[in-house]
């Protein structure tokens, strides 16, 4: 063996200075680093870290204006809070372990308990300034990567006490990267939702909330679909609202002291529970819990001295003892609610029948339908399925599994002869699929193609059942196959929202048009790309693809291979997805309407 | 990677935008849908005394 030992002695180990350590394992501290084009991204956290500081101080009731100021990629936040003493100004933002909140005097159920927060973020800034003002002084550091600069103290009578940092994410930790103002905004409607009367200003346009958690579910729905009335309890420790919506499953938001827990964990499970309880209670019936919770949406947040989170990225709380006590808070609150609030509470009542109802009704039609199945068992007629499929785990090739949902059997035809028998499977839609929008669950179960669909997937129980990683949405690139696109992805949506949330739903691109001579060929996937090929070789042919039929077997080869081109489809909120699938799938002629025509003439300018 | 909303929305339109412009409405001169006119075009140039089979005009 041929290998040159490295000595592995005393020299060897190291230990890095603690900002070092930041620089060097950044993962551990603020997850991924990303470009900024996904809002759980490095830089949106060293974000948050910095606006959780002001946001304590005004839980411990000071500054109730925060404001936030984009100059390209630097960031400024600016609070009115006491403004760090001034001593302590440089310690606080560069020695790792410092910080006022290890005890319980100075600040109360804050999100920030490690002192770690703000030295990440000076760590793995460009540039890092940070400015305390107090009673006319101030003292203000400025660092690179890092490392003091400068600091300067001084007299500033006319600044208002509070606390400034100013910070550049480092190129050189996250490469390009590029702030969304959209994330911003969103990450900031949550902290007003969760401070009610805290005003945030970014970039001069405000954000404030006065409704609180009533606020976030009616932006989460869009107040169309609600059952009843917004529920809602505010106390000193709790926080909780909720409400029914026409759609499916159960929906919840919970924080912890304004963190946002995007797995749940023990504040969420007594939530649910309370809240069923009370309902049970009130109507002297014990509904199933399923009944009660279909359609559900809720709110939850809750202040703690000491949260446990299950990881370090404070997703899921882990504290075992508030169980009891949010769980009995919540039923005692909700019974009140219901109890004055007589005709909402009868409209809930009559929604968690209607649940029960439908789920009765569900279960014969499936009990049916699956007889029916049981002939056609043994294949899905227009599925040609491959040999491996998701659900086996001890395949290597499982996550490169995908089905071809094409458009009639002209395109199936090339597609099912140049695939890879063993990760690709084709399905043949017939002609447009039905638009589902608003329609019920039994629907799926009516008609043939649709449910032909779910049974090649394997989705009908959950997402368990997926049988391929990949759902590949093959249609042709004319108009029509933007309706099925359309059409399929509303059916996926309305039906089987977590396929599209877990990011399994593509979309296929193909060629729109051949450029050739008689050495060489180049696919070109837009008119640009078409006239640039066209200038680029001379006597050339041009081909245009009107649909996936045309492409020959052969050709299609490199299309569903090694050249193929993905489109991820992807979803920036629950509530802004049913809002588009209302506009655009739904009942509302009228404005949509008048959305065609206010965009028609665009359209129109672009194609000639 | 493509966000749902501008995507649906794009591909709506298009659709929508076409079969409003190119499918669904008569022109005002003549009174046909485009496939109509299509059809009547291919008719006359196909016109020479003899019998044809529907099919033929079609494809």
């Amino acid at each position: 063996m041929a290998k040159t030992a490295v000595k592995y002695d005393e020299k060897a180990i190291q230990t890095l200075d603690s900002l070092e350590h930041i620089r060097l394992r950044t993962g551990m501290y603020i997850g991924r680093l990303g470009d900024g084009s996904n809002p759980t991204d490095g830089i949106y956290i060293l974000l948050k870290e910095i606006i959780d500081n002001s946001v304590d101080e005004f839980i411990m009731g000071e500054g109730k204006v925060i404001e936030i100021v984009r100059k390209k990629e630097a960031m400024s936040v600016r609070d009115y809070g006491r403004g760090i003493p001034l001593g302590k100004v440089i310690d606080c933002v560069s020695k790792v372990n410092t910080g006022g909140k290890f005890n319980d005097e100075v600040f109360q159920f804050s999100v920030g308990l490690n002192g770690i927060g703000t030295k990440a973020v000076n760590a793995l800034s460009a540039d890092f300034e940070v400015a305390s003002f107090r009673e006319g002084k101030f003292m203000q550091g400025l660092f690179k990567a890092g490392k003091l600069a400068s600091q300067k103290e001084g007299r500033e009578p006319k600044a208002r006490t509070g606390t400034l940092v100013r910070f550049t994410p480092d190129p050189k930790i996250f490469g390009s990267y590029a702030w969304n103002d959209e994330f911003i905004f969103k990450r900031l409607r949550y902290y007003a939702y969760l401070n009610r009367g805290l005003r945030f200003l970014y970039n001069g346009e405000t954000v404030l909330s006065q409704g609180g958690l009533q606020d976030l579910l009616v932006e989460e729905i869009g107040d169309e679909s609600m059952h009843y009335e917004i529920a809602h309890f505010k106390g000193p420790h709790l926080e909780f609202a909720f409400t029914h919506t026409a759609n499916y499953g159960e929906n919840y938001f919970s924080f912890v002291n304004g963190q946002f827990t995007i797995d749940g964990g023990t504040h969420q499970t007594a939530f649910r529970l309370g809240v069923l309880k009370a309902i049970d209670e009130y109507a002297g019936i014990n509904f199933a819990a399923e009944d009660v919770r279909e359609g559900m949406i809720g709110a939850v947040a809750i202040k703690l001295k000491d949260p446990v989170f299950e990881s370090q990225t404070k997703h899921k709380l882990g504290n075992n003892e508030i169980r009891g006590w949010v769980a009995e808070e919540v039923k005692q609150q909700t019974l009140t609610w219901l109890h004055k609030n007589e005709s909402e509470a009868k409209k809930l009542i009559e929604k968690i029948k209607s649940n029960e109802r439908i789920r009765k009704e569900l279960s014969t039609i499936k009990k049916q339908a699956r007889e029916m199945a049981r002939k056609v068992e043994i294949h899905i007629p227009k599925l040609t399925d491959c040999k491996v499929h998701f659900g086996d785990t001890k395949d290597k090739r499982r996550e490169e599994t995908s089905i071809f949902l094409t458009e009639g059997d002209s395109a199936g035809g090339p597609m099912i002869q140049s695939r890879d028998v063993y990760t690709q499977a084709i399905f043949s839609l017939r002609g447009k699929p039905l638009n589902v929008y608003g329609m019920k669950r039994d629907t799926v179960y009516k008609n043939e193609e649709l449910y032909n669909i779910m049974r090649a997937l394997g989705i009908e129980e959950d997402l368990e059942g997926l049988r391929y990683n990949k759902v590949i949405i093959a249609t042709d690139a004319d108009v029509d196959g933007m309706h099925i696109r359309n059409l399929l992805l509303t059916y996926f949506l309305h039906y089987f929202e977590e396929l599209v949330l877990k990011g399994h739903v593509y979309i296929l691109e193909t060629p729109l048009f051949r450029v050739r001579t008689k050495s060489e060929t180049v696919y070109c996937y837009s008119e640009g790309e078409r006239d640039a090929a066209m200038k680029s070789l001379k006597g050339n042919e041009v081909t245009r693809f009107k649909g996936l039929g045309e492409i020959s077997p052969g050709e299609f080869k490199q299309f569903m291979g090694a050249d193929i081109r993905l489109l991820e489809v992807q979803i920036q909120s629950m509530g802004g997805v049913h809002k588009t699938l209302e506009f655009l799938m739904g009942k509302n002629t009228p404005e949509r309407k008048k959305f065609i025509v206010n965009n028609l003439v665009a359209e129109v300018l672009q194609g000639a | 990677m493509s966000l749902l909303k501008p995507l649906m929305e794009k591909n709506f339109l298009e659709y929508a935008s076409y079969v409003i412009l190119d499918r669904a409405i008569p022109d005002l001169r003549d009174g046909c849908k485009p496939v109509q006119r299509r059809i009547l075009h291919t008719l006359f140039e196909m016109h020479d005394g003899k019998f044809h089979k529907v099919a033929n005009v079609i494809g």
